[in-house]
């Protein structure tokens, strides 16, 4: 059996000059292109040889039309009768390579090579490039948006600061590409409309190169921020609406509709899919209920199961035994030995959040108690903390019952709300299913326990 | 600024259409560019088929039969017009030429 190796590679796909010169040094080493994928490509060991490699497009090479198939076929057949062998290909892209001295160029006309270059760059890589951008542009705003409104709900609902960053920088490198690619379209087509040979592509290298670093940081960033769980979902979602789109495509294609009809029609029905996808996910892994309550740091110390008061479907709850700095035994008797214990704290440059719970099964009527804190020296991220945790119906509480600089509550039958400001720390106390209110010495224990977190 | 597409032919695609002006599939075509120009003008397989599907697309040729993996092509009206259109822009030229190195303007 042949020695094979992988290699992770990327090359934007109009870099044909780029992946013919890295294909004849690698075959200069000993190596011959033999598969091709989207970061990687496989290389099979031969005898050091003087190769020439050249990079053809055929536009609908991944088409399942029979007809078009026939017509690649016999494609194929002239390039191996000009004396090239296919050494790999993928979607519009066909690597050829030769061991004539002087082999006959596949490419003789620059004027056609730059219309054939667009026409499989507006059928493959630019389409794509420039929807991935449009996309990652409209979640960033959102980000940012929600980043800049309500910081607290943002990092509450676990994101951090540098999960911006897979957005941000995917949004980046694909303007860097796109931009890149239409300078040298307008090059290309310059040079061709004066007779000369297209402009090299093989000045994007470093470009590819920090392609391929960005996309192994972005999953490394959604993989720490998220959890495997989340990021495995996600991307099994963009597997299956990525294909589904391709094959519907093909579908809408061959039933004659026009470019814009088949977009349109793609389009809703992958926002179709990824709804039917999404909804599937929170089905099977709980994902509705925030995939945040699957903590990967800890594995419950129980699952209890519980029929959904809502839904009227089977749920898991996750009982946790986090030591937590303030718990209802602190200052009242519990009558309930079944809580779920649960500690967090998120920092990031702007604000420190830390949040405690001690509660039950949704349908377990106990007293529960949970607590958010926001720790922050900002003081714009101080107001945006307190616009977070005070809504309009919430009434002024006497701040000294608190010890605090100001207090607000929010008194329902058997639920007590309590946002306390203290200097540098807004807290958000919630006492549910509590009988009565809390008791000055009841109060004076939460306090100090407050004071030392 | 890009010119109209096919609105000047390179010499490629003049000579890709003139094989056609008989029915002829791909090879046949490279095999009569070489002929037709002493080997001087080489058409490779992938301008050639990208040239055929794109002048197939514009209707300046058609797919006349496929027999296997060989389709047979042969020039439109609309083609044939073009050729001559390029011809008569060749031509203009050539006198163009003759009469500024004779000195006749």
């Amino acid at each position: 059996m042949s020695k094979k190796k992988k290699r992770i590679e990327y090359f934007a796909p109009y870099d044909h000059t780029g992946m013919a010169a890295h294909f004849e040094k690698m075959a200069a080493k000993g190596w011959l292109l033999c598969g091709m994928g989207s970061f990687t490509n496989t290389y099979t060991a031969i005898e050091p040889a003087d190769m020439h490699f050249t990079v053809t497009y055929f536009s609908e090479a991944d088409s399942t039309d029979r007809d078009t198939l026939s017509r690649y076929e016999e494609f194929l057949d002239m390039c191996t009768t000009a004396g090239w062998k296919l050494a790999a290909e993928k979607s519009v892209i066909q690597v050829f390579y030769s061991t004539a001295y002087n082999p006959q160029p596949l490419e003789t006309d620059p004027v056609a090579q730059v219309m054939t270059v667009e026409k499989a760059m507006r059928s493959g890589g630019v389409a794509a490039w420039r929807a991935s951008m449009f996309a990652s542009f409209c979640y960033l705003t959102d980000v940012l948006w929600d980043l800049y409104d309500n910081p607290v709900r943002f990092f509450m609902a676990g994101n951090s600061w540098y999960s911006i960053l897979p957005w941000l920088s995917t949004f980046l490198f694909l303007m860097l590409h796109i931009g890149v690619y239409n300078r040298w379209m307008k090059k290309a087509k310059s040079a061709a409309e004066s007779g000369l040979s297209l402009p090299p592509t093989a000045t994007n290298r470093p470009l590819n190169f920090i392609t391929v670093i960005v996309f192994v940081l972005n999953i490394a960033v959604w993989t720490y921020t998220y959890g495997r769980l989340f990021v495995g979902i996600l991307l099994g979602m963009t597997i299956i609406v990525f294909t589904a789109a391709v094959y519907i495509s093909r579908y809408f294609k061959k039933s004659g509709t026009t470019s814009m009809e088949n977009g349109f029609f793609t389009g809703a029905v992958m926002v179709v899919i990824m709804f039917g996808a999404m909804w599937a996910a929170g089905e099977y892994t709980n994902y509705t209920y925030g995939i945040q309550s699957i903590r990967s740091d800890k594995t419950p110390v129980k699952v209890q199961e519980y029929i959904s008061p809502v839904t009227g479907k089977k749920r898991e709850f996750y009982v946790y035994d986090d030591e937590i700095p303030l718990k209802i035994e602190d200052f009242d008797e519990i009558v309930y030995d079944d809580y779920s214990y649960e500690y967090s704290i998120t920092e990031n440059p702007f604000m420190t959040i830390i949040e405690i719970s001690q509660d039950t099964v949704p349908t377990v009527k106990h007293r529960e108690l949970y607590c958010e804190i926001v720790k922050t020296d900002s003081d714009h991220f101080y107001e945006k903390a307190v616009d977070n945790f005070t809504y309009s119906s919430y009434e002024t509480e006497s701040a000294d019952l608190w010890g605090a600089v100001k207090a607000d509550k929010f008194i329902y039958p058997r639920n007590f709300v309590y946002v306390l400001q203290y200097p540098g720390k807004v807290v958000r106390l919630s006492l549910i299913n509590w009988e009565k209110l809390p008791t000055t010495a009841q109060r004076a224990v939460i306090v100090q326990k407050l004071a030392e977190i | 600024m890009p010119r109209e597409k096919f609105q000047t032919l390179t010499e490629q695609m003049f000579y890709i259409l003139m094989a056609l002006k008989t029915e002829c599939c791909g090879i046949d075509i490279m095999e009569s560019i070489k002929k037709m120009t002493d080997c001087r003008v080489n058409v490779g397989p992938g301008t050639l088929y990208n040239l055929l599907e794109q002048f197939s697309e514009e209707g300046i040729i058609r797919l006349t039969k496929v027999e296997g993996k060989k389709r047979s092509y042969i020039l439109t009206e609309k083609g044939a017009a073009l050729l001559e259109k390029e011809f008569s822009r060749l031509q203009r030229q050539t006198e163009d030429y003759r009469r500024f190195f004779t000195g006749e303007c």
